[in-house]
């Protein structure tokens, strides 16, 4: 197993605690921006261009609904998104050995 | 001596990349373990709260009715307590409630609607669609009844000018129900 391995797009810190809380959602369940926001501690600005780059890649759907000052923007984490975690936590586990095992499983119980 | 000076040097960088994977497994299951108790809605500490809260008003109302004889019933003031205490830990529900559902959509908000707390949307939304399909149903039955009201009109071959209590009278049982006398009256009329 080697470096190349791992995601490049997942492994940037902000990204990967992006994709990391929105799998602990349920499949289908969706997380607003101020919400995911608040929980990540990134800035708008920020949020917004690692939610981009996840969005391209096709890890994460966006939706906005209403307009103006009530509208409103969620994400949802596709199933190629999960997929690209689970792979990356595998590659992960490959390289550092069983220590990995606790976050796997709390992330498999948000599945 | 290459060799060496080669070992030398990769040794760092591979200590850096390892340490760089085990900062990045770190981050994962810290996230991870917060995304679980910031979504969790069943909060094992406000359950253990709202049964010491239980015991305390079984207790509240026991002292209040104790060495009662002939038994009166429980004090004001116990009545009060027990109440206030209800209420304080509906509060706290609640609030734990909204703070794990703020910002969800989806399957989730219907579990947890499912689970009996998130009244509110509920309410509202259901309300509405509630709303809608009964007035779907209630145009749908109106134009079942023109429909069949034209028929009979047709098939008498009164048209016009039937005399419209006559007409009133011989209309389905459904269309009298549903208060649509003044409509069918005045589509008669036209």
């Amino acid at each position: 197993m080697t470096a190349d391995a791992l995601d490049p797009l997942i492994h940037v810190p902000s990204r990967l605690r992006i994709v990391v809380t929105l799998a602990a959602l349920r499949d289908g369940d969706t997380l607003s921006f101020a919400r995911l926001q608040d929980m990540i501690g990134l800035t708008p600005g920020n949020l917004i261009t690692h939610l981009r780059r996840l969005e391209d890649a096709g890890y994460l759907t966006s939706e906005k609904t209403g307009s103006g000052t009530a509208g409103r923007t969620s994400v949802a984490l596709t199933s190629r998104g999960r997929a690209a975690l689970e792979a990356y936590t595998d590659a992960l586990r490959g390289l550092l050995g069983p220590a990995m095992d606790g976050s796997v499983r709390a992330l498999r119980q948000g599945e | 001596m290459n060799g060496t000076r080669d070992a030398n040097e990769t040794a760092p960088a591979d200590e850096g990349g390892l340490a760089l994977k085990a900062a990045a497994a770190a981050l994962l299951e810290q996230t991870g373990r917060q995304a679980q108790r910031q979504f969790e809605v069943k909060k094992p500490l406000l359950s253990l709260i709202g049964a010491a809260v239980i015991l305390v008003i079984y207790g509240v109302v026991w002292f209040s009715v104790r060495g009662q004889h002939p038994c009166g019933g429980p004090s004001l003031a116990a009545i009060a307590v027990v109440y206030a205490l209800v209420i304080v830990m509906s509060i706290a529900g609640g609030t734990v409630l909204r703070r794990a559902t703020t910002g969800l959509g989806g399957r989730a908000l219907r579990g947890e609607r499912a689970y009996g707390a998130a009244d509110r949307p509920r309410r509202v939304r259901g309300g509405h669609c509630g709303r809608t399909g009964r007035l779907a149903e209630s145009r749908r039955r109106t134009r079942l009844c023109r429909r069949r009201r034209r028929e009979r009109i047709r098939g008498t071959g009164l048209g016009v000018g039937v005399r419209r209590r006559g007409l009133l009278h011989r209309a389905p049982r459904s269309c009298r129900r549903s208060g649509l006398a003044a409509s069918s009256r005045m589509m008669v009329r036209a």
